[in-house]
């Protein structure tokens, strides 16, 4: 046969099934042919489930589509012709996509800047959700209003190790009305600052920097993962704090306590009034949250709210998971 | 020459755009669900008209159905890498003015087996490509192209419409049949089998 196709010379229910037979990110080219295939390939309703943007010196746009039962992903990588990663990549002008692994790059009919890549894909794979992004080393090349405006909405922010403070907070200046933040040091100038993100109501924050009880304390997220470890005796506090009625919107926390000089956890919960759990409830709570523990307890606060307090032994460290039940 | 499908021996006459008529199995027949839709429990009276698809086209798409009669039963598409020996000389015997029509007449037929490999084959020549690439082996359509695709749409609704009614003309003799008190019905259905099996053979 020859190697082309009259392909809408078929009906319409043929071509349909005809696109059915490939992969989301051949449906993805195939959209950018003319208005007709795009309507095509949005009327098969895949959607996409996940969009995460992650910016270093390149641009990817990794796509999850389906449930997770029948998953399809690809990430689209954008990169700039110039050799010196270090030059500036501006975004608004027209630019070509490949594939990540694949050096064929494609572009629509009609050129595309990025603005127009991330809202072809919203339409075609019926996104409206916010954006997760994150920030990597490179990212400097970037405008960060044109990202801003490109993004629209971002509600998910990680910025990585690596980047500078001064990236970091340019980062932080334009992307705001976040849900969700991940930070891997302080990127403002004095220390006791970092209680400026402890302070926000995030759904969820993680912090790998330096930080101080009083900053926990201050933790008006719902979900928060910090990853230095503190001691025995500051967790005690912040869980005497908890029961007094600090941290009230406080749902779970994830963190490790360093019991490097100490002989046991016994300090963990010294003075705090609390019920050891059953094994089958202990047992019960792991699978439920998909947790380790090889110790749980359930302490309460003056105002009646418990929580659960599940423990993990390993090396010098116990992994602290803290859930609070209202 | 047609009959209601009760026996596996039953053969259908199946009528083509030319007026010709040729003879179809009933086993082979079944495999169409515009068919089983339309006339596996009352029977055809008479040739059945597929008078949209020429008999090259028809004579192909049965010759498929005659093939995979003793097939498992279909069950989603399979992957062209999976296709036996026979499937692949099928499909590669045919040029692409072939292809399309037997596309088309199975797409109407509604045979989901024949359909869904036709799909994957032509899936397979987009795999791969840049939206450049895509271009050029879709050969996108003129708007007198398009013109012409909604004058064969239309032509195939009426052709449907033919169909259906010929069906509907059939289902109302059967209706008149079953009025009947059941040894009549029995016996003028025989009677009725015995002169289409007679016309059969004296052809």
């Amino acid at each position: 046969m020859k190697p082309t196709f009259p392909l809408f010379r078929l009906p319409e229910n043929v071509i349909v099934q005809v696109l059915q037979n490939l992969h989301s990110s051949q449906l993805l080219i195939f959209s950018l042919v003319s208005s007709k295939t795009k309507s095509l390939v949005t009327s098969l309703g895949f959607r996409a489930f996940t969009v995460f943007i992650n910016i270093s010196h390149e641009i990817g746009v990794m796509v999850h589509i389906g449930t997770l039962e029948h998953l399809s992903s690809w990430n689209l990588i954008f990169r700039n012709d110039s050799n010196d990663q270090n030059a500036e990549f501006d975004i608004t002008c027209p630019i070509s996509a490949s594939f990540q692994f694949e050096n064929k790059t494609f572009q629509p009919s009609t050129p595309f800047n990025f603005s127009n890549w991330l809202d072809h894909i919203r339409a075609v794979f019926c996104y409206n959700k916010p954006l997760h992004v994150f920030f990597w080393p490179g990212s400097e090349r970037f405008e960060m209003v044109s990202l801003k405006n490109a993004m629209k909405n971002v509600n998910c922010l990680d910025i990585s190790e690596g980047i500078t403070d001064i990236q970091s907070r340019k980062i932080l200046q334009n992307f705001k009305d976040l849900n969700e933040l991940t930070l891997r040091s302080n990127p403002l100038k004095d220390t006791c600052e970092v209680q400026k993100f402890f302070i926000q109501n995030f759904e969820f924050i993680k912090f790998h920097g330096i930080y101080l009880l009083d900053d926990i304390l201050l933790t008006n997220s719902e979900g928060v993962i910090i990853t230095r470890p503190i001691s025995q005796k500051q967790f005690n506090r912040f869980v005497k704090h908890w029961i007094r009625g600090s941290n009230p919107r406080l749902q779970n926390m994830s963190l490790s306590i360093d019991i490097t000089n100490s002989v046991s956890g016994d300090l963990l919960l010294k003075g705090i009034p609390c019920d050891e759990l059953e094994e089958e409830e202990q047992q019960e709570i792991c699978q439920e949250l998909s947790i380790q523990s090889d110790y749980m307890v359930v302490v309460r606060r003056n105002d009646g709210t418990s929580a659960v307090i599940a423990s993990n032994k390993y090396e010098n460290n116990i992994h602290i998971y803290f859930f609070t039940f209202y | 020459m047609t009959s209601p499908a009760s026996s596996s021996e039953v053969k259908y006459l199946i009528e083509s755009s030319e007026g010709n008529t040729f003879d179809v199995s009933g086993a082979a027949l079944r495999q169409s669900n515009t068919f089983n839709a339309m006339f596996l429990n009352i029977g055809a009276d008479g040739p059945i008209p597929f008078t949209d698809y020429n008999e090259a086209t028809l004579k192909k798409v049965f010759e498929y159905c005659e093939h995979s009669v003793n097939e498992e039963n279909y069950s989603g598409p399979k992957h062209q890498d999976d296709l036996s020996k026979w499937d692949l000389n099928f499909f590669n015997e045919m040029d692409q003015k072939m292809f399309i029509d037997v596309i088309n007449a199975s797409n109407f037929l509604d045979i989901e087996r024949l359909t869904s490999y036709c799909c994957e084959r032509i899936a397979r020549m987009l795999r791969g490509k840049n939206t450049q690439e895509m271009i050029k082996v879709i050969t996108l359509p003129t708007a007198e192209e398009l013109e012409a695709k909604q004058k064969v749409e239309e032509k195939k609704a009426a052709a449907a419409k033919k169909v259906a009614e010929k069906a509907a003309e059939t289902a109302e003799k059967t209706e008149t049949l079953e009025e009947l008190p059941v040894q009549q019905l029995v016996q003028t259905t025989r009677n009725k089998l015995t002169r289409k099996y007679l016309s059969f053979s004296n052809e």
